[in-house]
């Protein structure tokens, strides 16, 4: 446990102290920005604000674009950078378990990119501040959703940094399986039988838009985010401690 | 085997198990018995009531509901209004509500602007779907459709910039009667009593069937269960004495009842109805309701295109629940060969009301001398062309619905086309007398309107501000780590 939160610390100084790391922060928090004074001019908003966390967390371009995308940005050197760098050796023949190693880096890359959410929260505090008049309920689903979902995006970013040295592919694959996480449901949900059945208890636009984002927790889409991050997780751990299996 | 190949070998058995027992989990907590849904927004109305539930899983397996959520109203659309963006929101959660709490006994198909056009228009031709009807809920060839009306009641747009809004809605109460309806054995009959001299659109039993009703061409009243409709599209000779007693008797019981005559219906026949009708507070009327023609220079008369009435929007009964939801459409009625009615007797067992009337420069052209213009001895001004009926009763046992109509048009081959939405209205209403509670909850909606100073201090602040402070602070620690 203590290795762990060495390990932890580590993590999570190495990622507040890097420069990419807070220009990743800023396009966020300046593409959220433009997404949320677009959306707010929107006449049907304006009309009704209930539907604002519905037009951000559910069906927006936060949902489609940069939450599949910007996960893998911030996890890509986690595995890769030290596979690259020669420093994941040594760190795997430490005294210190394979499991709590990709926990400790999963937690710091959790634990900033929930610094990403606190920017979205500002905006809407600062509605509030506005004398807007928010359902709360429904902006807490929604980041409840967005957050749940950023952690699996998290998870399969860090599974995809685990592959190898490659910085590129690392991120390039984290996102392609984040958007296939997307897509594919989207695509499949109205086919017919299991394949139909199937895509839509894997949608999870759906899950944001029509569950988290009107205020309506789901027991289900709450433990689909968990397990399907521990499975990404547990496919990391896998792929680290697969170079021990073979001498 | 080599290292690399049982090193491959292993990775694909540990994931494998990995994603299995995650696929375990998930189907496990995906079964509707063990799932939870808490409803947490603040007037908790996101998912669908015990009642509707239990009447969609009482379905069959394999029936389908089907939403198509296509902004189609333009009224609906103007000054920016958020009606659309509303209901689809609230249609969205509780038909993904409905696919959840049915397992898999019901396919729930949504169809908007992303889904595959081909696929979309394969779905409204197989349902037959009309313009502004927005789910349709399937069981063993049977259908319910439910129109955006049904769903939702909206106000108009003004003429000042305010847009439309959604005042009610009835959704879930909806869903809940369509299901209810479709697992009822009985399908409710419509017994048509057509008299050969008046032929129908061969498209009005396909029409009927889809609006949930089985249509059928009788010579005698067959034994009928609760909600049968009986229809009369027209009359052009007195009915046999055994018919007549039937139909009087059916009348005077209560059942739902409509009756078309046309101005050129024979005086006995009439006259007949008249007396069949004298509880209910109307009559038939002679003569043919006329209307100046709009022409590019202004009203014409003389014409006996003058008995071509066209019938605004507003010529409808805006409280009336049979016509109250065609009255936003802003799209207007051909009634031709119009007979009037007007009010007449009728005893305190009966409410009475007209549903279609004319504009204020309507006139009844006798018959016997027809010019086509208004003479000093013709009835004049707005003239009823519809009338409705329902018996009082406070336990609402005995619906005793009625619509009368003085023409016989609607239901042929150059009209119905233009009459549908019509006919569809009136015969629910008809039909389903017995729904004393329409279930209708108020929409809240929660507007915020701020100023331009503060949105564009807000836009500053959310653009300029806080990712211009995180460049800031990402360039002193870049500077910070180069020293």
């Amino acid at each position: 446990m203590r290795a762990f939160a060495a390990l932890l610390r580590k993590e999570v100084f190495s990622l507040f102290v890097s420069p990419y790391i807070y220009l990743l922060l800023g396009t966020w928090f300046l593409l959220n920005g433009l997404f949320f004074s677009f959306i707010l001019g929107y006449p049907a908003v304006e009309q009704d604000l209930t539907l604002f966390p519905q037009f951000l967390f559910g069906s927006g371009l936060l949902v489609w674009l940069l939450l599949p995308a910007f996960p893998p940005l911030l996890t890509l050197k986690l595995f890769a950078e030290e596979q690259r760098t020669g420093t994941l050796e040594p760190l795997l023949s430490a005294p210190i378990r394979d499991i709590a190693i990709v926990a400790a880096k999963y937690c710091a890359a959790w634990l900033f990119f929930f610094v990403f959410w606190i920017g979205v929260l500002l905006l809407f505090l600062l509605l509030e501040f506005h004398q807007a008049p928010l359902d709360w309920a429904r902006v807490g689903g929604g980041f409840l959703g967005a957050i749940s979902a950023s952690s699996l995006f998290l998870a399969t970013g860090l599974w995809a940094s685990s592959w190898g040295g490659n910085l590129i592919l690392a991120a390039g694959g984290g996102a392609c399986i984040n958007f296939l996480l997307l897509f594919l449901p989207v695509l499949f949900e109205n086919s017919p039988g299991r394949v139909g059945a199937l895509a839509k208890s894997l949608h999870i636009p759906n899950m944001l838009d029509r569950a988290f984002a009107v205020g309506l927790f789901d027991s289900y889409a709450l433990l689909f985010f968990p397990i399907m991050t521990l499975l990404f997780l547990w496919l990391t751990w896998v792929r680290l401690v697969s170079r021990r299996w073979v001498p | 085997m080599n290292s690399r190949a049982r090193l491959s070998l292993l990775l694909c058995l540990a994931s494998f198990a990995g994603v299995l027992l995650a696929g375990l989990l998930l189907a496990f907590f995906a079964q509707p018995s063990h799932r939870v849904r808490w409803d947490l927004s603040s007037h908790s109305t996101q998912t669908l009531s015990e009642r509707t539930t239990r009447a969609l899983r009482e379905l069959p397996a394999e029936s389908r509901l089907t939403g198509f959520f296509f902004q189609e109203e333009e009224h609906l659309l103007r000054n920016g209004a958020a009606v659309y963006p509303q209901a689809f929101s609230r249609l969205r959660t509780l038909l993904e509500d409905a696919r959840i709490q049915t397992g898999s006994s019901l396919t729930v198909l949504q169809l908007d602007a992303t889904t595959d056009m081909i696929q979309v228009e394969a779905e409204a031709v197989r349902l037959k779907r009309e313009p502004g009807e927005i789910l349709f809920l399937e069981s063993k060839g049977k259908i319910q459709r439910l129109s955006f009306p049904d769903l939702f009641v909206t106000t108009d747009p003004t003429a000042d910039g305010q847009p439309a809004r959604i005042r009610q809605e009835q959704v879930d109460t909806s869903l809940g009667n369509a299901a209810t309806l479709l697992i009822q054995e009985h399908f409710p009959h419509i017994w048509i009593i057509q008299d050969p001299t008046v032929p129908l659109s061969k498209d009005l039993f396909p029409f009927f069937e889809g609006q949930g009703f089985s249509p059928q061409t009788v010579q005698s009243l067959p034994s009928h269960k609760e909600g049968d409709l009986l229809l009369i599209p027209g009359q052009w000779k007195p009915f046999l004495p055994s018919l007549a007693a039937e139909v009087s008797q059916w009348v005077a019981d209560g059942h739902p009842t409509w009756i078309s005559l046309g101005f050129n219906a024979p005086p006995g026949v009439v006259s007949w109805w008249n007396e069949v009708l004298l509880p209910h507070g109307f009559a038939f009327l002679d003569g043919l309701v006329c209307e100046p023609i709009s022409t590019s220079t202004g009203s014409a008369v003389g014409s006996p295109d003058c008995g071509r009435l066209e019938i605004r929007p507003q010529s409808l009964s805006a409280q009336h629940p049979a016509t109250r939801f065609l009255t936003s459409r802003s799209r207007s009625y051909l009634f031709a060969g119009v007979r009037p009615l007007d009010f007449s007797g009728g005893s305190n067992d009966y409410t009475r009301a007209p549903l279609v009337r004319t504009r204020t420069n309507a006139w009844v052209e006798s018959p016997e001398h027809p010019d086509f213009q208004p003479s000093g001895h013709e009835a004049k001004g707005v003239q009823n062309l519809a009338m409705a009926a329902n018996r009082w009763d406070p336990n609402g046992n005995a619906p005793g619905r009625l619509i009368a109509i003085g023409t016989t048009l609607l239901f042929q081959q150059d009209h119905f086309p233009f009459s549908k939405d019509f006919l569809a209205a009136t015969f629910r209403w008809l039909a389903k007398g017995k729904e004393g509670d329409v279930g209708l909850v108020p929409l809240h909606s929660i507007p915020f309107r701020p100023s331009r100073k503060e949105k564009v201090r807000m836009a500053n602040i959310a653009i300029l501000g806080i990712p211009g402070f995180t460049f800031l602070f990402a360039l002193v620690i870049f500077f910070r780590r180069r020293r």
